[in-house]
C-alpha cells in the first residue's frame, strides 16, 4: 500500500517533469552548412564581393594609398597626418594598417569557403559555378594581390578556417605571387567576357589584374627572402613559375595588357566622363555630379556602392569624397552642402603634383591643353547660401565686371577683364551686396594672378604657392593646408545630406586608362621603349580631347609634339604620366612600392622628406606595419610572426 | 511504538503535575519600535513556543515555574534570549527587542530551497536585513545591498542615469562569456530575469549565498553566487480577520555629486592660440577664431571691449546648461490581512525620479499579491509581482558628449540682442553653437530626442507543498517570468544626429519579449533518530528562456509629433529586423543536512546538469559538493574559555557549472553582407563565427572555510571565510589572428582562479541598557585576487587577448566590440615618462617626435618605441573593498552612517584623455599644457630664450610642463593618447565613498495615535553624499565615457503604520 503511493507520486512526478527536450532549434540562424547548397554557394560569393566595400570604400584605402606619396600631402585636420610624414604615429597599431588586413584575410577566407565547398554542390548549372569558383579565385587573388604589395610576406591560408587556431606564419613573397598568378590563370578560363550583372568579374579584369600582378613581380628582386631565410616557416624558393623571369614577367605583364585593350572595351572620348557627368554651364572647373552611367565603357572593373535601402548598410558606403576637400564652407556666400563635400581636409595636392599637367596651351593661361586637371581638381565655387555674408568689402564696385562663365575650350574657368556686357557672364556679387546663389565665391585660378587682382575680385582667390614648404604661408590667398586643389573624381552630390558619410559611388579599380599605362610600363621594362610611347600618345591625345571645341583637333597635336613629350621616355616619365591619368585613383603609393622610386617622396613630398621635419626613411617605410594585434594573437608573437624591419 | 506514545503521555502527564506559569509580551524592531509579526519564541529547556501576532503579541502557557531562558528569533534579526522567573501564580510579561543584524550567529535563514538555523549552515552566508534594506531610497533592490555583504562587489551599470540596472558580482568573477551574474531567487523560485524590477519595499531580507556547498543546490544558476529574497508575508499566528496597513512615503532633490573642470571662454582662447602656434598657423584673432566667437574672445581677452560692452559674455558653461536640480519620491503602502488558514499580503509602490539632466527621468510602478492557504495537508502559495517601469533616456550620452566637447566660445542662444544669452524669450536655439560642424547645441538635442524605454513585466512564483506524512512532503515551485521591453527613439527634424542634422524626423522602435520559467519538483524528507538529524531533499527542475525581438525604424517622418507610433508613414522605411532565442536547462540534485548532536554538521548535495547550450555530447555534467561545521564553542571544552559565546567552525568544497552563454553559439553563423551587382541587389552571406561543437561545461572547483564567532556575549561577533576558487574550461571569447578570417571565436580557454578572504564583524559598542544608547558598528571587508593559471593555448602569455598568466582576466580590449567590461581591464601599454622638453629634441626627433609631444620608456633602448616597449601597467580589480556601517540608536532617535571603499586598483583615466587632445576643435579639461614659451626655462615666458645649458630636466620641473602635452591644431589624437594607447592615463584608484546617512525620529506612540496612526517615524537621509577619488572625471564607478554625472540625494521620508 504504502509503496503503491510512491510509486503512483514517482509516476506523477515524472509525468509532470516530462523529457526536456535540449535539443537547439534553429529557426532564425544559418550556419556554414548553408554554403553547401547552391543557393548558398551563390550567398557566399555575393559576400565575398562585399568585402571589396569594407576597404575601399574608407578612408583606409585612401590613407595607405594616397597619403605620403610625391603627389599627395596632409591638409589642416585628421588624426592621420602622420601617414603622411611618416611620424611615429605610423605605426604597428595605426588603424590604418590593421583595417585592410582584417577586411583583406575575412574576405580571402570567404573564397576559401566557396572554392573548397563548390565542387560537393549539386543541382548548379556547371558554367554558372565555374564562373563563381573563378569569381572567387579572382577575388582571392585581388586580395593577396593588396596584401603582398604592402605588407610584403604574408600569411597565407588557402583552406577555409576550421576549428579555432592561433597559428600563422609569413609565407614568401614569391610563393605569394605563385598563388596570385596561379588563381588568375584558373580563373580566366572560367569567367564570361561580359556578365550579366555588371560589378562581377570579367575575363578583361582577370587579364587587367594579372597583367599587373606580373608586371609589379617583374621588378621584384625577392632580395628579402634571400637575406632573411629563417624568418619562414618553409624556406623560400626564390621562384616565378618554371622558366619564368623578370623578362618573361614583363613581357607577360604586355600580352596580358594587350588583351584587354584588343577586349570590349573603349577609352571614353573625353577624360572628364570617366568620373564626371557632363557639367553644362558650369564648366569642368566646378565640382563633379554624380555620372548616370557608372558602367561606362573604359572601366573594367569597380566596386559597387549604392543608396538603395537594402543594399547597403548604413555605416557601408563610400565615404573616399571627404577626403582631399579644401576648406570652402567658411567663406562668405558658401555653406556646406551636398554638391561641395563635407570637406574632412585630410589631403591636398602636392606643389609638384600642381605642376605635373600641362594645363595651357600658352603662358596667357587662355587655351586649355591637358584636359585632365580640370577633370581632377575643381577650381571654383559658386554661392549657394544667398544672404549669408556680403560680399568682400575691397573689391570694385560693378557686378558682372572681372569675371566671364567658361565656354568650351577655355576649361569653363573664370578670366580676367572681360566685358560685363558679356552675356556669359554668371553672376557675381555687387561689393556690398550680400551673395546671390550662382556668384561665384571661390576660385582658385591655378596660376598667381598677384596681389592687385585679388583684392580686386569680388570674390575670394587663393593663388598658388610656388615653393615648397610656402614662406609666406600665413599669407590669405596663398594655397595652404586649408585651401587646395579640391579633388573632384570622388565627389557625391547625391548623398541623403550633406554630413552623410554613405556615398553611393563606385570605385573605379580598373579602367582601360590604366591598362594602356601597364602595357606602357611593361613595353619599357621588357626593352620597347618606341612601343611604350606608342600608348602614351594614346591616352595623351585623348586628354588633349575638349568635347569638340575649336582647339581639339590642334591640341591632340600639340600634346604630343616635342616641346610637350620628350621623343624618349624613361620610367620616370611613365610615372609622370601615372600621376596625370591616375591622380586620387587609389594607386599612387602601391606604383612607387612597384618601382622603388622613393626619391619622389623626398623630392617632391616636403613633409615626408627629413630635410624639412618629416621621417620618411626607404629602408623602413618601403613595407607597411604588420598589425601589432596579428602578431599578438598569433602563437609564438613576435617569434613566429617578424614583424617588418623598423617597426 | 504504542508504548512509546504511552510513555510520552505518561511523561506530559508528569510535567503537567510541576507548577506551571504564562508568559506575554511583546516582539518588536528595536529600531523601528514596529511590532514584529511571526517571530518565534522559545523557552528553551522545553517544548513550550508560540508566533506573535500582527501587534507583536505573544501568549506561552503551561511554562514550568522556575528562572527560564526565553529565546525570541526572527528572520533577518539577531534572536534574543533573556532570563526570566517564571511564577506560576501571576503571569509573567517578557518583551523583545529584536535588532536586525547581517551577521547573526542564530536564528532563522534562508537556504537553497528551505531555511535552516544559522548555526547548522556549513556555507558561507552573508544577510542583509530589513533595515537596511529600507535604508536605501531607491527602486533597485540591488542597491541596497551595496556595501553590505562581504564578497560582493555592487557598482553601477556603467553610468548613473536613472533607473539603470546594477552590475553584481559575487567573489570576483570567473568567466567572461559565460557570464558573471549572480542567480536570484525569490520566495524559494529562482528569476529567469534580472532583479530591477523587483520592488525592494516587499523584501524581508536578503540572503548572498557564496560558496559551493551554499549554491550548489542551484548548480550551474548559481555558479557565480546565489542573492535569495525573502518577501514579506502576512505572518503565522495572527489572530483572525485581522488588516495592517502601511504606508511609506519619500522624497528627495538631487544635485551632480560632482562636475570637470572643462575650460571656460578665457582658458579656450588661450589653448586656440598655443594650439595654432604649434601648428605654425598664424595667431590672429581673425586667423584662429571666427567672426561668431569674437565677441567672447574680446569679452575674453580686450579691455576696450570690455569696457564698451559691459556685462558681455566670455562663454558658455555647457555642462551647467544640461544640469537642472532632479527630485525623486516613492511611496509604498501595504496591507497584510489574515482570515483563517488564508495569509494575504498587498503591496503597491510608485517611484518617480526626474533625472538631474535634461530630459531623463525613471518612474516605476509596482503590485504584488501574495497569497497563501493551508488545507490540511497541502500548502498553496503564490507571489505575484506587475512591474511597469519607464524610463526617459533623452539624448543621455549624446547629450553629456556635447555638453562637454562644445568649445565654451559658442552660445545656445541666437542672442538677438541678449548679450549673456542664457534666458531668452525671443531668441531661438542654435542649431550649431560653434562653427565645428560637428558639434551641435546640447540645448537643441535635449529639445526633440526622444528616448524612452519602457518594461513591463509580470512574474512570480507560485508553490504547492503537499505533507506526505512520516516526514516526507512533496513540492512544485513553478516561476513563470513574463517580459516586454521597448526601446523607442524618436529625432525630430530640428535634432543633431552623428554631427548630420537630419532635416526630417527619424523614428525606431526595438521590442523584445521574454517568456521564461522555472519548473521545480522537489521531495524532501526530514527525520530524528536520537543525535542524529536529517533533512534529505530530491529535487528535477527546468529552465526555459525564450525571447524574440523585432525592430522597425523609418526616416523621413511627416510629422514631428508621432515619436514611433506611426512608422509607416515614413517615406523611407528601413529594413526590420528580428530574432529570436530559446534556452533550456534540466537538473536532478540531491542533498542531504545531516546534524550529529547538534555539534557537527555535514552537508551533501549532488548535481546532474543538462544545458541546450552545448553540443550533444557535451549537454549533461555532474557536480558534486560538500560542507562540514563543527558547533566547537557547544563542546564542553570551550567553557574554560568563557568569554567565547559562540563558535563554529565551517569547510566546504565543492564543484559548479556555468553554460550561461548566448544560444547556438557551437553551431557557428554566418553574417548577412550588403552588395550591389550593377542595379541588381547581391545579398550575400560570410562566414561570421567559428562552428566549436566542442564546448563544455566551464567548472568552478570551490574551497571555503570559515570561522563564525561570538565573544563577550555576542558585542563582538563575526564571520570570517577564506576562499579558493578554481575555474578550468573557461567559456571565453577568444580574440584570434585576424589572418584567419575571424576576429574570435567561443573557447574553453584556460583556467583561472579567485583566492581570498572576506570578513563580517559587528560590534555592539553600546549595548542599549536601560534606554542607554545602542550603538552598533558593522565592518567588512573583501579581498579577492583573481589571475589566469593557465591558458588553453599553452601557458605562455595571450598578448592580443591581454592575457597574462598571474594577472586578472581582462574583458575586452576594445569598447566597442563585446565582450567588454570597464571593470576588469588589465593595462598593456607603454610607460608614460612626460613629456619631451626642448633640451631634448634630437633624442625626440630619433624616436618621431618632437618637444611637447607624449614620451615613453623605451625599455629595450632600441631607440624606437616598437611593440616590445609595452609593460603591464596595472589592472582594474580592486585590492580591497571595505564598507564601515554605524548605528546607533537612543530613546527615539537613530543615527546611521554607511562608508564603502574600493581601494588598490589602478585606473585609465579613460575621461581624461578624450578630455585632453588639446586640438582646436572641442573643448578640454582645465589642464596645466607644455608650450614652448613657458617650459624653455628662460626669463620671459612669451618667447623662447633659454639659458644656454639648461637640461631637460630643469625644463620639466617648471610647473606644468611635465604633466600634458602641448595643444597642437589639426592633430586629433596626441600619439600615445590615442585609440592605441592610452599611456599617461594610468593612475592609482581608489576611492571613498560615503553611501548613506540617515537620521531618523520615532513619535511617541501617543503622538503617533493622536494622528490615528499606530506608529509613525520620520527620517532624514542623504544617499551618495560625498565620493573621495582622484578621478578626473565624473564617478570612478561610472566608466570613462561621458555619461550623466552621478548625484547626490536629500531625502526626507515617513513611516506610517495603522
Amino acid at each position: 500500500m504504502k509503496n503503491l503511493r510512491f510509486l503512483l507520486w514517482g509516476l506523477a512526478l515524472a509525468t509532470l517533469t516530462g523529457c526536456v527536450d535540449l535539443d537547439e532549434q534553429l529557426v532564425g540562424t544559418v550556419t556554414t552548412t548553408y554554403f553547401s547548397t547552391p543557393a548558398g554557394l551563390e550567398a557566399a560569393v555575393d559576400g565575398d564581393y562585399a568585402q571589396l566595400r569594407d576597404f575601399f570604400g574608407r578612408e583606409e584605402s585612401f590613407a595607405v594609398t594616397e597619403f605620403g606619396t610625391d603627389l599627395t600631402s596632409n591638409g589642416d585636420q585628421g588624426a592621420y597626418q602622420f601617414e603622411n610624414t611618416y611620424a611615429a604615429g605610423l605605426n604597428a597599431s595605426d588603424g590604418h594598417y590593421q583595417f585592410p588586413w582584417t577586411s583583406f584575410y575575412r574576405g580571402i577566407n570567404t573564397s576559401n569557403t566557396v572554392v573548397a565547398r563548390a565542387p560537393a554542390v549539386t543541382g548548379m548549372d556547371p558554367a554558372v559555378k565555374a564562373s563563381r569558383i573563378a569569381e572567387a579565385k579572382f577575388l582571392r587573388a585581388l586580395s593577396y594581390f593588396w596584401l603582398v604589395q604592402m605588407y610584403g610576406p604574408v600569411p597565407l591560408p588557402l583552406t577555409e578556417s576550421q576549428g579555432a587556431s592561433n597559428q600563422a606564419h609569413r609565407s614568401p613573397v614569391d610563393s605569394v605571387y605563385l598563388q596570385i598568378v596561379q588563381d588568375l590563370r584558373d580563373a580566366i578560363p572560367d569567367l564570361p567576357a561580359t556578365q550579366s550583372q555588371f560589378g562581377r568579374a570579367t575575363k578583361g579584369a582577370a587579364h587587367h589584374l594579372l597583367a599587373k600582378v606580373l608586371l609589379t613581380r617583374a621588378y621584384h628582386p625577392f632580395a628579402y627572402e634571400a637575406a632573411n631565410t629563417g624568418f619562414y616557416l618553409s624556406g623560400p624558393t626564390f621562384q616565378r613559375e618554371a622558366s619564368a623571369t623578370a623578362a618573361t614577367d614583363f613581357a607577360a605583364a604586355r600580352a596580358e595588357a594587350d588583351s584587354v585593350i584588343a577586349g570590349p572595351y573603349a577609352l571614353m572620348p573625353n577624360y572628364v566622363d570617366v568620373y564626371c557627368a557632363p557639367m553644362g554651364a558650369r564648366g569642368p572647373g566646378s565640382y563633379c555630379n554624380v555620372p548616370s552611367n557608372e558602367s561606362n565603357s573604359e572601366i573594367i572593373f569597380s566596386v559597387q556602392f549604392t543608396t538603395t535601402a537594402g543594399q547597403f548598410n548604413v555605416g557601408g558606403g563610400n565615404s573616399l569624397f571627404v577626403q582631399m576637400l579644401s576648406f570652402y564652407d567658411d567663406r562668405q556666400g558658401m555653406t556646406r552642402d551636398c554638391n561641395n563635400g563635407r570637406a574632412f581636409r585630410r589631403a591636398r595636392p602636392t606643389l609638384f603634383a600642381r605642376n605635373l599637367w600641362q594645363r595651357w596651351t600658352d603662358s596667357t593661361y587662355s587655351t586649355v591643353l591637358d584636359t585632365r586637371y580640370d577633370g581632377t581638381f575643381q577650381s571654383v565655387w559658386y554661392a549657394n547660401a544667398s544672404n549669408t555674408g556680403a560680399c568682400f568689402a575691397s573689391q570694385g564696385a560693378a557686378r558682372m565686371s572681372g569675371y566671364r562663365g567658361g565656354s568650351c575650350g577655355s576649361g569653363g574657368l573664370p578670366t580676367f577683364g572681360v566685358a560685363s556686357s558679356d552675356t556669359a557672364t554668371v553672376p557675381n556679387c555687387t561689393n556690398g551686396q550680400p551673395f546671390v546663389a550662382g556668384d561665384t565665391a571661390i576660385f582658385q585660378p591655378g596660376h598667381l594672378v598677384g596681389q592687385a587682382v585679388r583684392q580686386a575680385a569680388k570674390y575670394a582667390i587663393y593663388e598658388p604657392c610656388v615653393t615648397e614648404p610656402c614662406p609666406n604661408q600665413t599669407t590669405v590667398g596663398q594655397y595652404d593646408i586649408f585651401r587646395f586643389p579640391t579633388m573632384k573624381k570622388w565627389q557625391d552630390d547625391a548623398r541623403p545630406d550633406f554630413n552623410n558619410l554613405d556615398g553611393g559611388r563606385d570605385i573605379i579599380l580598373m579602367r582601360l586608362g590604366e591598362t594602356y599605362l601597364i602595357a606602357a610600363e611593361a613595353a619599357l621594362g621588357a626593352g620597347d621603349e618606341p612601343g611604350a610611347l606608342a600608348y602614351l600618345v594614346t591616352l595623351r591625345q585623348r586628354a588633349a580631347n575638349c568635347r569638340g571645341c575649336p582647339a581639339e583637333a590642334a591640341n591632340r597635336a600639340l600634346i604630343v609634339d616635342a616641346t610637350h613629350m620628350p621623343a624618349t621616355i624613361d620610367l620616370e616619365y611613365i610615372m609622370d604620366e601615372r600621376g596625370r591619368e591616375m591622380y586620387g585613383e587609389l594607386t599612387r603609393w602601391l606604383d612607387l612600392a612597384r618601382t622603388s622610386l622613393w626619391h619622389r617622396v623626398v623630392d617632391d613630398n616636403w613633409q615626408a622628406s627629413q630635410l624639412h621635419g618629416g621621417f620618411f626613411n626607404e629602408a623602413k617605410h618601403h613595407l607597411r606595419p604588420i598589425p601589432q594585434n596579428q602578431i599578438d594573437l598569433t602563437a609564438g608573437g613576435t617569434q613566429a610572426f617578424p614583424q617588418n624591419p623598423g617597426y | 511504538m504504542r508504548h512509546g506514545l504511552l510513555v510520552l503521555t505518561a511523561l506530559c502527564a508528569a510535567l503537567r503535575l510541576q507548577a506551571q506559569g504564562r508568559i506575554t509580551g511583546t516582539v518588536t524592531d528595536s529600531a523601528t519600535a514596529r511590532p514584529i509579526a511571526g517571530a518565534t519564541v522559545v523557552v528553551l529547556g522545553t517544548n513550550r513556543t508560540a508566533a506573535t501576532n500582527t501587534s507583536g503579541a505573544y501568549v506561552i502557557t503551561d511554562v514550568p515555574a522556575g528562572t527560564r531562558q526565553v529565546r525570541a528569533r526572527f528572520v533577518g534579526y539577531a534572536s534574543v534570549t533573556q532570563s526570566v522567573a517564571v511564577d506560576a501564580a501571576s503571569g509573567t510579561t517578557l518583551d523583545f527587542r529584536l535588532v536586525a543584524a547581517p551577521i547573526q550567529l542564530e536564528g532563522l535563514v534562508v537556504v537553497g530551497y528551505g531555511t535552516q538555523e544559522r548555526r547548522d549552515l556549513t556555507g558561507s552566508i552573508g544577510s542583509v536585513t530589513p533595515q537596511q534594506i529600507a535604508e536605501v531610497p531607491t527602486s533597485n533592490p540591488m542597491q541596497a545591498i551595496q556595501a553590505r555583504v562581504a564578497g560582493v562587489d555592487v557598482v553601477a551599470g556603467g553610468s548613473y542615469r536613472p533607473g539603470i540596472p546594477m552590475n553584481v558580482t559575487v567573489r570576483g568573477i570567473r568567466s567572461i562569456a559565460a557570464g558573471n551574474g549572480p542567480l536570484y531567487v525569490v520566495d524559494g523560485v529562482p528569476l529567469a530575469g534580472g532583479i530591477e524590477d523587483f520592488n525592494p519595499a516587499t523584501i524581508q531580507s536578503i540572503e548572498v549565498l557564496k560558496d559551493a556547498s551554499a549554491t550548489a543546490v542551484y548548480g550551474s544558476r548559481g555558479s557565480n553566487g546565489v542573492i535569495l529574497i525573502t518577501t514579506r508575508r502576512g505572518a503565522a499566528g495572527v489572530p483572525d480577520n485581522t488588516i495592517r496597513v502601511s504606508y511609506d512615503a519619500q522624497y528627495g532633490a538631487q544635485s551632480a555629486l560632482n562636475l570637470v573642470d572643462m575650460m571656460n571662454g578665457p582658458e579656450t582662447v588661450a589653448e586656440r592660440r598655443a594650439a595654432a602656434e604649434a601648428a605654425g598657423r598664424p595667431t590672429g584673432n581673425a586667423s584662429v577664431f571666427t567672426p561668431d566667437e569674437l565677441p567672447q574672445v574680446l569679452c575674453a581677452t580686450d579691455a576696450a571691449y570690455q569696457a564698451a560692452h559691459p556685462g558681455c559674455s566670455t562663454g558658455t558653461d555647457w555642462q551647467r546648461s544640461v544640469l537642472r536640480t532632479g527630485a525623486q519620491q516613492r511611496h509604498q503602502l501595504s496591507l497584510t490581512s489574515v482570515a483563517g488558514a488564508s495569509r494575504l499580503t498587498l503591496t503597491g509602490s510608485y517611484f518617480d525620479q526626474d533625472g538631474i539632466t535634461l530630459g531623463q527621468g525613471y518612474r516605476q510602478y509596482s503590485g504584488t499579491v501574495s497569497f497563501e492557504n493551508t488545507y490540511q495537508r497541502l500548502r498553496v502559495g503564490i507571489t505575484v509581482t506587475g512591474t511597469r517601469s519607464v524610463a526617459d533616456i533623452g539624448p543621455d550620452a549624446q547629450l553629456w558628449g556635447e555638453a562637454l566637447a562644445n568649445n565654451p566660445l559658442g552660445l545656445p542662444y541666437d542672442s538677438a540682442g541678449v548679450p549673456s544669452a542664457t534666458a531668452c524669450g525671443v531668441c531661438t536655439l542654435k542649431l550649431k553653437p560653434t562653427p565645428d560642424p560637428l558639434r551641435v547645441n546640447p540645448l537643441r538635442e535635449e529639445d526633440g530626442f526622444v528616448r524612452q524605454q519602457t518594461r513591463d513585466r509580470l512574474f512570480g512564483a507560485a508553490f504547492a507543498e503537499l505533507q506526505l506524512g512520516r516526514g516526507f512532503a512533496y513540492r512544485v515551485n513553478f516561476g513563470p517570468d513574463l517580459g516586454n521591453r521597448m526601446d523607442g527613439q524618436f529625432q525630430g527634424a530640428n535634432v543633431v544626429f552623428n554631427g548630420t542634422p537630419i532635416g526630417n524626423a527619424q523614428a525606431q522602435r526595438a521590442d523584445v519579449e521574454e517568456f521564461a520559467y522555472t519548473l521545480d519538483q522537489l521531495l524532501t524528507w526530514n527525520g530524528n533518530l536520537r543525535n542524529h538529524r536529517f533533512d534529505v531533499t530530491a529535487l528535477y527542475g527546468i529552465q526555459s528562456d525564450n525571447t524574440t525581438t523585432d525592430t522597425v525604424a523609418a526616416q523621413n517622418l511627416p510629422y514631428d509629433s508621432q515619436l514611433w507610433y506611426n512608422l509607416g508613414t515614413g517615406e523611407n522605411p528601413q529594413p526590420p529586423r528580428s530574432s529570436l532565442s530559446v534556452w533550456k536547462l534540466a537538473s536532478y540534485m540531491g542533498r542531504i543536512n545531516y546534524t550529529f548532536k547538534n555539534r557537527y554538521l555535514l552537508t551533501l548535495t549532488g548535481r546532474y546538469d543538462g544545458s541546450s547550450r552545448l553540443a550533444a555530447g557535451h549537454k549533461w555534467s555532474f557536480f558534486p559538493s560538500i560542507g562540514l561545521g563543527w558547533q566547537i564553542g557547544d563542546e564542553p571544552f570551550m567553557r574554560r574559555f568563557g568569554f567565547v559565546s559562540a563558535l563554529k567552525l565551517r569547510a566546504s568544497a565543492g564543484t559548479t557549472g556555468n553554460t550561461s552563454i548566448a544560444p547556438y553559439q557551437t553551431w557557428g553563423g554566418l553574417d548577412r553582407t550588403r552588395y550591389n551587382c550593377g542595379a541588381a541587389a547581391c545579398l550575400g552571406y560570410r562566414p561570421g563565427q567559428i562552428p566549436n561543437p566542442d564546448l563544455v561545461w566551464e567548472r568552478t572547483a570551490q574551497l571555503d572555510v570559515g570561522v563564525d564567532f561570538g565573544l563577550f556575549h555576542d558585542r563582538i561577533s563575526g564571520t570570517v571565510d577564506g576562499y579558493r576558487q578554481r575555474t578550468s574550461d573557461l567559456l571565453l571569447s577568444r580574440s584570434l589572428p585576424p589572418s584567419t578570417g575571424f576576429t574570435q571565436v567561443l573557447q574553453n580557454v584556460g583556467k583561472t582562479e579567485n583566492r581570498g578572504w572576506e570578513a563580517s564583524i559587528t560590534t555592539v559598542n553600546l549595548p542599549g541598557r536601560e534606554g542607554g544608547p545602542r550603538w552598533t558598528t558593522d565592518l567588512s571587508l573583501t579581498h579577492n585576487r583573481n589571475f589566469i593559471v593557465s591558458l588553453a593555448s599553452g601557458a605562455a602569455d595571450d598578448i592580443g587577448n591581454r592575457w597574462f598568466i598571474g594577472e586578472p582576466i581582462n574583458i575586452g580590449t576594445n569598447p566597442a566590440i563585446p565582450p567588454y567590461d570597464a571593470l576588469r581591464q588589465v593595462f598593456y601599454d607603454y610607460e608614460y615618462m612626460g613629456i619631451w622638453q626642448l633640451a631634448d629634441s634630437a633624442v625626440a626627433r630619433r624616436y618621431g617626435q618632437k618637444p611637447g609631444d607624449i614620451r615613453v620608456r623605451d625599455i629595450n633602448g632600441d631607440s624606437a618605441i616598437t611593440a616590445a616597449d609595452r609593460v603591464i601597467r596595472g589592472n582594474t580589480y580592486p585590492k580591497l573593498l571595505a564598507s564601515i556601517y554605524n548605528h546607533l540608536t537612543w530613546g527615539r532617535f537613530d543615527v546611521s552612517f554607511l562608508l564603502q571603499g574600493r581601494l588598490g586598483y589602478t585606473m585609465n583615466d579613460a575621461f581624461s584623455s578624450a578630455a585632453t587632445k588639446l586640438f582646436e576643435r572641442f573643448n578640454n579639461l582645465n589642464v596645466q599644457y607644455w608650450t614652448p614659451e613657458k617650459c624653455d626655462g628662460g626669463p620671459d615666458p612669451t618667447k623662447l630664450d633659454g639659458p644656454p645649458g639648461i637640461t631637460a630636466a630643469q625644463e620639466a620641473a617648471i610647473p606644468g610642463c611635465n604633466s600634458y602635452w602641448s595643444p597642437s591644431a589639426g592633430r586629433e589624437n596626441p600619439l600615445y593618447n590615442d585609440p592605441n594607447s592610452a599611456s599617461p592615463a594610468y593612475r592609482p584608484g581608489g576611492h571613498w565613498r560615503v553611501r548613506n546617512i540617515t537620521v531618523g525620529y520615532t513619535l511617541p506612540a501617543s503622538v503617533a495615535g493622536h494622528f490615528r496612526f499606530a506608529s509613525l517615524r520620520i527620517y532624514a537621509q542623504a544617499q551618495d553624499p560625498f565620493v573621495f577619488t582622484s578621478y578626473y572625471g565624473y564617478d570612478p564607478e561610472a566608466g570613462s565615457a561621458a555619461t550623466p554625472p552621478s548625484y547626490r540625494t536629500l531625502i526626507i521620508g515617513a513611516n506610517v503604520g495603522f
